[in-house]
């Protein structure tokens, strides 16, 4: 009988690990949303350097599971009537990823951060991150959770510096402004 | 039969939950959502392991957070329920006399003591025994979350914040997006006659909000009377051991078998106009003694009664950079109850007969409390916390006990002998009748009352430095009785990631002696003037880390105590307890359409407690030696998932593993190093949703398992019952098996 309970236990922590693997795998629910997040983005914020360009590209710096979630957007939707390509780049190789939103996930260091945004600066991208602190340190916009809602916060000095215009309205659903 | 069908389902169950975990797409998801802007992407709730988490990453403890969310999936109908499913906690469910007791993090005591309970901040352990009642008293559904620290915080709250806090903080009409209201109605029905109802609301207009839950719960109480020998209805009915007691009735319930009914309410309430909110709590709590106690010392069919009334004003304010948070309280407890007993007669070749009595008691103690709290923001990186209490206490010196062993007696003389010359209330079981004494006064005189003094202040600092948080306090209470305490805290938190932080934590805390052990002996049970704060250090490292969606936590502690009280009332030894906590969380998408994500935790406990004393069963006395403490299980597990389907199914099910444990060093049963077999139980709610209504059906011990916990206090009654118990509380304590109950929750 006793035997029998813990073969329970055994089978009750043997599937949790087993689901903890395929969740480490696909990362959902709150990627899916932060990836609606950034292609709403683009209808609020102008580029003045994509004009020519055949595709509107989102960068992924390092692993990420946003990856997944935009590479399914961007397999049915476009950016101002240009397909969406969605491309990894290498932290140490950021300046050479061409694109116009750079995704920074929360796993990227600060100092590996600040060392490849000082070499976008001047760049016309929209540096996206999730980590508190880094709007700070030069990010454009920043996502925050409070209480299972996703909020973001925008940094206008950042932006100006990129050369880039984001609307007003933007600017109101922020959590915050900073200038 | 029905085991292996419930073993099978499970089974398939649990496979179901792993295969689908493994196929998850998001695509749905995606296309739903694209359509969405972002004032709706706002007000979508996510899925995240982190999002609950963020308060815990960052407070200078380990702290475990159970939401509303929570409480619902799980089907918890009261308090106790909440407790068997936390990490670091050893519960004992004496199936009477007001709830569980709960060993936090491996510190036995005899009561549920060392632990602060709040009701929105607001302590409501009790005065003269600071039990916190974690019983069935306490309205569950207007609970917004349950907030649980682990380890010694006296630096910040003070006295008897010493091994952890459960704080409980209810809904809020403020908290409401627009002006309007909520009601809540809830009622069940299950096992053992049982019935409770609840109400609540919440409201908002302005700035003046509202909440109110009450509920009532009644139940004639589990017949264990079979499942251990000192409960058995033959202990309670022996003509021997109770002679003419046994003529007479408690509550129109004739003594003599097991019976433990319970009838308990409570009420949490509070309106508030900006920023100052009234509160009240009240409950009272109205149990039989159930398991406690050996059959052949005292009836269980009695009432052990406790009632907590507190009424409060609190103001939160800011000004600049203050804020500031006053709080004037008002507080009664009150203690009572009647007791029927058989103390054997120690008579040569008498021993099979009983000196008898049938007693009423009472013990009522009151307190005003001022507390000024206030935080200064420096900048956005450093804030002082500070803080001044005076608390006023009128206690109760000795219980009022007419009759009863020369105990206290507000209503007949003390000097009383009585028939047999031991005091008024004292029969023998070969007495062809029995007498009652009249009971005590109600309130209580005030020749056994005395007055105490808290006064206490603090001061907190917090810093951040970029992704460090320094935290380091210290606080002086000074009480009339017991002089004068100091505690520091001092914490290091990194938070390396949104959903990770690691901590070093160091913390101390007092325990104030209890006026019970302080005042309130008599001859069978001592007091002692003299006794000294109870001490405790502890130092933890902590990290809470999140995965994808799995969030995980571990703790690890070692902590040590001085002057640790005893049953007895004396200052005895020293405890050290050291242990590991991990706590994980995850939250997956679920495969069936429209249907929630399934949710699942996972807690495993390690604890080792030693003591520096031990008991010496052979000479019946307290000697010095390290030995095992006892009654705490080394290897604990909480696991339970959590499977919505569709929009109106929810399906929970949930598992605790015990290991086997050693029983109390002062456990009669320790004599012969008798260990509490190790169990596996398991518990499952399914509900229904139609509308506004839901219907759920829980199962508690699924698969029947018969199991026992170790005794509470000296547990001394041993296990020998061919012959009278060595003591009066019960060495092992039998524990429930399958029981069902159906709730109806209405939310308008």
């Amino acid at each position: 009988m006793f035997k029998k309970r813990i073969y329970i236990v055994i089978l009750f922590v043997v599937i949790l690990l087993s689901s903890f693997y395929t969740v480490q795998k696909n990362d959902v629910e709150e990627y899916v949303a932060k990836a609606a997040f950034i292609y709403n983005f683009t209808k609020f914020v102008e580029w003045n350097n994509d004009a020519n360009s055949e595709s509107f590209v989102i960068g992924v710096v390092g692993e990420s599971p946003i990856y997944s979630a935009l590479t399914n957007i961007a397999s049915t939707k476009k950016i101002n009537n240009k397909k969406i390509e969605v491309v990894k780049c290498k932290t140490t190789d950021v300046e050479n990823c061409h694109c116009q939103i750079l995704f920074v996930p929360e796993n990227i260091g600060t100092k590996e951060f600040k060392d490849f945004l000082s070499a976008l600066s001047t760049k016309n991208v929209l540096v996206i991150t999730e980590h508190k602190g880094y709007l700070d340190y030069g990010s454009a916009i920043n996502f925050l959770i409070v209480d299972n809602h996703i909020k973001f916060e925008i940094n206008l000095t950042s932006l100006n510096k990129c050369n880039l215009k984001a609307s007003a309205q933007l600017l109101k659903l922020a959590q915050s402004v900073q200038n | 039969m029905l085991n292996r069908l419930i073993y099978r389902c499970l089974f398939f169950i649990f496979c179901y939950i792993g295969s689908i975990s493994s196929l998850m797409a998001q695509s749905d998801s995606i296309s739903k959502i694209l359509d969405m802007s972002i004032e709706e992407l706002m007000q979508m709730k996510v899925v995240t392991a982190s999002g609950k988490e963020e308060s815990k990453l960052e407070a200078a403890a380990t702290m475990v957070v159970i939401t509303a969310d929570d409480i619902k999936k799980q089907g918890y109908t009261d308090l106790s329920e909440v407790i068997y499913n936390l990490p670091g906690f050893d519960a004992i469910n004496p199936n009477g006399r007001g709830g569980l007791v709960a060993y936090q993090r491996g510190y036995r005591t005899s009561i549920t003591q060392r632990t602060l309970l709040m009701i929105n901040g607001v302590v409501d352990n009790e005065l003269w025994t600071h039990e916190a009642l974690i019983g069935k008293h306490y309205p569950i559904y207007n609970i917004e979350r349950i907030e649980v620290l682990y380890g010694p915080t006296s630096a910040l709250y003070g006295a008897n914040a010493f091994l952890g806090i459960i704080n409980i903080i209810t809904k809020n009409g403020s908290s409401l997006e627009s002006d309007g209201q909520k009601f809540f109605a809830s009622g069940q029905f299950g096992s053992f006659n049982t019935k409770s109802m609840e109400l609540a609301t919440i409201g908002k207009k302005g700035d003046f909000s509202y909440s109110f839950s009450g509920k009532f719960y009644r139940s004639e109480g589990a017949d264990l009377s079979d499942k251990w020998g000192f409960n058995s209805n033959k202990m309670y009915s022996d003509t021997n051991t109770w002679g003419p007691v046994l003529q007479k009735y408690h509550y129109n319930v004739k003594y003599g078998k097991y019976y433990s009914p319970a009838d308990d309410y409570g009420v949490l309430a509070d309106v508030s106009y900006k920023g100052t909110k009234l509160g009240l709590i009240n409950w009272v709590n109205k149990e039989g003694y159930g398991t406690w106690y050996a059959g052949d010392r005292a009836q269980n069919n009695g009432f052990w009664n406790k009632s907590s009334f507190q009424l409060y004003l609190e103001n939160k304010s800011v000004i600049n950079k203050l804020r500031l948070n006053t709080l004037m309280l008002y507080r009664k407890n009150r203690v009572w109850g009647d007791w029927a007993e058989a103390e054997p007669d120690w008579n040569v070749g008498m021993e099979k007969y009983s000196y008898i009595s049938i007693t009423n008691w009472n013990c009522v103690n009151s307190s005003w409390l001022l507390k000024e709290d206030v935080i200064y923001d420096i900048n956005k990186n450093i804030s002082f916390q500070t803080g001044l209490k005076y608390e006023r206490k009128e206690l109760t010196k000795a219980f009022d006990i007419p009759g009863y062993w020369g105990a206290y007696s507000s209503s007949v003389p003390s000097s009383s002998g009585g028939p047999h010359g031991y005091g008024a209330a004292i029969g023998h079981s070969q007495d062809s009748t029995y007498e009652m004494v009249e009971g005590p006064n109600k309130d209580m005189p005030p020749e056994n009352l005395l007055y105490t003094d808290d006064i206490g202040g603090y001061l907190q600092l917090s810093a951040h430095i970029k992704q460090l948080k320094l935290v380091a306090g210290g606080r002086h209470d000074y009480n009339s009785i017991y002089g004068d305490n100091t505690n520091i805290r001092a914490s290091i938190i990194y938070q390396f990631q949104k959903k990770g932080s690691i901590k070093l934590v160091y913390g101390e805390a007092y325990q104030e002696p209890p006026p019970r052990q302080l005042f309130g002996g008599w001859n069978g049970r001592k007091a002692n003037v003299n006794l000294k704060p109870e001490k405790a250090k502890n130092i933890e490292f902590v990290a809470n880390y999140g995965i994808g969606v799995m969030s995980l936590g571990t703790s690890v502690f070692y902590a040590h105590y001085q002057n640790v009280i005893k049953e007895e009332a004396e200052n005895a030894g020293e405890r050290t307890i050291y242990g590991l906590e991990l706590r994980s969380m995850l939250s997956i998408k679920n495969m069936i359409p429209k249907s929630s994500s399934i949710t699942g935790f996972f807690n495993y406990t390690y604890t080792e407690a030693l003591s520096s004393i031990h008991y010496n069963h052979i000479n019946q006395t307290w000697e010095d030696g390290e030995t095992q403490l006892g009654d705490i299980a080394p290897h604990k597990l909480n696991i339970g998932v959590n499977l919505p389907i569709l929009k109106y199914f929810n399906f929970n099910i949930r598992g605790n593993y015990v290991s086997e444990r050693l029983v109390y060093t002062r456990n009669a049963l320790r004599a012969k190093d008798y260990k509490v077999p190790a169990y596996f139980t398991m518990d499952c709610n399914l509900s229904v949703r139609f509308k506004a209504a839901v219907l759920a059906f829980k199962v508690k011990n699924l698969t029947d398992v018969n199991y026992f916990h170790p005794g509470v206090e000296q547990a001394d009654a041993g296990d020998d019952f061919s012959k009278r118990s060595l003591g009066y509380r019960n060495s092992l304590l039998p524990q429930l098996g399958r029981n069902y109950m159906l709730s109806l929750y209405v939310d308008l």
